[in-house]
């Protein structure tokens, strides 16, 4: 087969530009990236940045009595959410960090997860806390309480956010995460 | 190889190859689909056959890469310049690299995350050790490469279309088979 130089240089440049474009497209979509971080918060290195914090201890904190049909439609809520998050202990991060007692954390301190610098900055500036509080401002609106940080969310088109399903996705992750 | 075929057509390993892939990535596609729709902690099973099948789909290309190596190099069909023949032939082959570049990482993505890999049950034990810098940096590539085949096969069919168009070079190639 004798293919001109011309041809060759086409089936390169089209197969290389679209190649370069696909791996622009998992950060484009989920918001990945293909580097971990190496950093490990230590217990200490958690403790200075709570310092000044007086929260109490949520997950010692009793849950409402809620029927079947109530935990269910939690769960249905937080479908999305489970995408990206895990919620056990040791639960590997995966798009989103590990949730695991998420709540009387302080933001951005899951083991090698690859946060944003512009997230990190904010966590770390205004001493940002995952109180419930926080945690409901935060999923209302992540682009605006966390400027620049790479959740996308809300996870779809036609994804209908309400103040009470906001409300379930925090007690479910008071749930999972104790 | 010297073997001689006719315009248009490939030979018999490469026709039963090409068949193998198409129907086993076909089956394998609607797991593909389902699986990161499927949230975490309920995605044992569809893990498996996605284990699975990527081993058969893998292996399959590898074999196919190499025959793409060592087998008869079909020539265009009658009427399609050399150049126009080279992409399609160009697709077909960088999605077959693709596949198996796909299971290759798969394997290393799943031992990043800490997890044996099936193949219908018998368990290809873990050879590498769990590692967060592992799971991700082969992670980000394995979805990065699915968005690339989804693209491949697009041009595959546009091109397919333009040149049934321009050249009458027929629908029946741009699927397994015979014809190239």
């Amino acid at each position: 087969m004798s293919v001109s130089t011309r041809a060759k240089l086409n089936i390169v440049t089209v197969l290389g530009g679209l190649l370069l474009l696909a791996l622009y497209f998992p950060y484009l979509w989920f918001g990945v990236t293909p580097f971990a971080s190496d950093k490990e918060y230590s217990d200490a290195e958690i403790a200075v940045l709570l310092e000044g914090t007086d929260l109490p201890d949520y997950y010692a904190m009793p849950l409402p009595e809620r029927t079947p049909e109530e935990l269910a439609k939690q769960k249905e809520d937080f479908t999305w959410c489970r995408f990206c998050h895990t919620l056990e202990q040791g639960g590997h991060n995966r798009v989103g960090p590990n949730l695991y007692r998420i709540f009387g954390q302080p933001a951005g301190v899951a083991d090698h997860f690859p946060y944003s610098d512009s997230f990190i900055a904010k966590a770390r500036n205004e001493k940002w806390v995952w109180t419930p509080e926080n945690m409901a401002a935060f999923i209302a609106d992540p682009h605006v309480v966390f400027p620049g940080n790479r959740m996308r969310y809300p996870p779809m088109l036609g994804y209908e956010m309400s103040l009470e399903r906001d409300a379930n996705i925090i007690e479910y992750l008071l749930r999972e995460t104790r | 190889m010297t073997e001689q075929l006719a315009p248009g057509q490939q030979d018999r390993v490469a026709t039963l190859l090409g068949w193998a892939i198409f129907i086993t990535f076909f089956v394998m596609f609607f797991n593909i689909i389902n699986l990161p729709r499927t949230p975490l902690g309920q995605r044992e099973g569809m893990q498996l056959w996605h284990d699975s099948l990527g081993w058969v789909v893998g292996l399959l290309c590898l074999v196919r890469l190499y025959w793409f190596a060592q087998g008869p190099k079909p020539s265009p069909p009658e009427g399609m310049p050399e150049d126009s023949f080279a992409y399609s032939r160009a697709i077909l082959f960088m999605l077959v690299l693709v596949f198996a570049a796909e299971f290759l990482i798969g394997i290393f993505y799943a031992w990043g995350e800490g997890r044996n890999v099936n193949f219908f049950g018998a368990v290809f034990p873990q050879l590498v050790e769990t590692s967060e810098p592992l799971r991700i940096t082969t992670g980000y590539p394995h979805s990065a490469l699915a968005f690339y085949y989804l693209m491949l096969f697009t041009i595959w069919f546009v091109l397919g279309w333009w040149q049934n168009r321009k050249y009458g070079a027929g629908w029946r190639r741009l699927f397994p088979g015979e014809k190239v």
